[in-house]
């Protein structure tokens, strides 16, 4: 694109320091005065708020959120890390104490008796089974208990004398139909219809 | 061995390998290296884009550095850092520019005044700068990321077609533009 050419040379060169190719090149496509309005625009873009910086608190609190995102693992492994002790130091220092413990609670065992405990098995009792085989059994079978009533004399007879079917009862009432009265038979219920 | 070969300072170590710390190890040396070489770029360039305010730069400039802190695998180290930075800050901006698309262009309208009424009158790099920053603003957002990107920021144009997911073509074009609107500007001014 050809005015992208031109903003190449006016970032580099003033119109009077341009060689003649690059002045035709540039008065094909704009005059002097608007190369030099291009020129001072490009020139001056860059240092547009150029001096403003962020804030210094800014970096602080930042920093404070980079420390808090350290999970607590790689605290503790930066602090192992960076003891005044270095680890390969530890490591050898345990290497050391480890042989003396084992050493130490063997002399420690070497000086106390140990007392054994035996278990013995004894036997004061024998049991001996002897199966003995009979060859005759009869099972007979004899009344030793027989429950009896109370009052004997008392029969369950004495309890309904009279059979029930034999009770006589009175159907009369049942079996009769109220008919009610006629108004001919009843003058003073013919007064009470005809008044 | 000298102990400076063992352990070379991380300050001289490249953005990629810094990024690489602070992903494995938390390291916050690391970081802190990297917030001394980007943050006062990274801070202007949100200023640059955000009408001048300074409030909303220091807000924007936390929150990409959170994002490193919070999520650094999300970089690809095959990327350049300088211009995955620049992308995520694209990005933060068009979001802003999505959210307040008619705040801008009031905010635009009280910076034009403020600059009208206040600027000294007999200090003419002033005067052009409010003129230059005042045509800037009236770009639109693509044009201005780019004209920022390219003039200010010092970005190739591969750079911004890669930062803007665009084709260089396109940035081309609107650099293009951006210019011819931008030199109308200061030739009135100069005229004037």
């Amino acid at each position: 694109m050809q005015f992208l050419n031109i903003e190449e040379l006016a970032l580099q060169k003033d119109f009077d320091a341009l060689l003649p190719q690059e002045r035709a090149q540039v008065l094909a496509n704009m005059s002097q005065t608007e190369y030099a309005h291009l020129r001072a625009l490009l020139l001056c873009a860059p240092q547009l708020d150029a001096e403003i910086v962020p804030p210094p608190a800014l970096k602080g609190r930042l920093m404070a959120q980079m420390l808090a995102q350290k999970p607590a693992l790689a605290v503790s492994k930066r602090g192992l890390l960076h003891r005044a002790v270095p680890v390969w130091q530890m490591l050898l220092a345990a290497a050391a104490v480890i042989p003396l413990i084992y050493i130490a609670q063997g002399a420690k065992n070497q000086g106390e008796v140990q007392p054994i405990t035996l278990v013995q098995t004894k036997t004061d009792t024998v049991f001996q089974e002897k199966i003995i085989w009979r060859d005759r059994i009869k099972i007979r079978t004899r009344i030793v208990f027989r429950e009896k009533p109370n009052h004997p004399e008392m029969a369950a007879s004495d309890l309904f004398p009279v059979p029930i079917a034999v009770l006589p009862i009175d159907t009369t009432e049942l079996n009769s139909v109220s008919k009610g009265s006629s108004l001919a038979d009843d003058p003073a219920l013919m007064g009470f219809f005809t008044k | 061995m000298p102990n400076s070969d063992r352990h070379p300072d991380i300050r001289t170590y490249p953005d990629a390998r810094l990024m690489q710390e602070i992903a494995l190890h938390n390291n916050e040396r690391a970081f802190e290296v990297l917030y001394d070489r980007y943050s006062a770029r990274m801070y202007r360039y949100f200023y640059r884009l955000l009408w001048q305010n300074a409030a909303k730069s220091e807000d924007f400039t936390q929150d990409l550095f959170l994002k490193i802190i919070e999520k650094p695998h999300l970089y690809d180290p095959s990327r350049n850092f300088c211009t995955w930075l620049y992308t995520l800050a694209t990005n933060m901006c068009k979001n802003e520019y999505r959210r307040k698309l008619t705040l801008s262009l009031q905010e635009t309208e009280v910076q034009e005044q403020i600059y009208h009424t206040f600027l000294p009158e007999k200090l003419d790099q002033q005067r052009l700068d409010a003129e230059l920053r005042e045509a800037i603003g009236q770009l639109n957002e693509p044009h201005r990321q780019c004209f920022v990107l390219r003039y200010q920021e010092d970005c190739s144009v591969a750079q911004i077609a890669e930062i803007m997911d665009c084709p260089e073509g396109t940035i081309k074009s609107r650099l293009h533009y951006a210019l011819k609107q931008i030199t109308e500007k200061v030739g009135a001014f100069y005229k004037a």
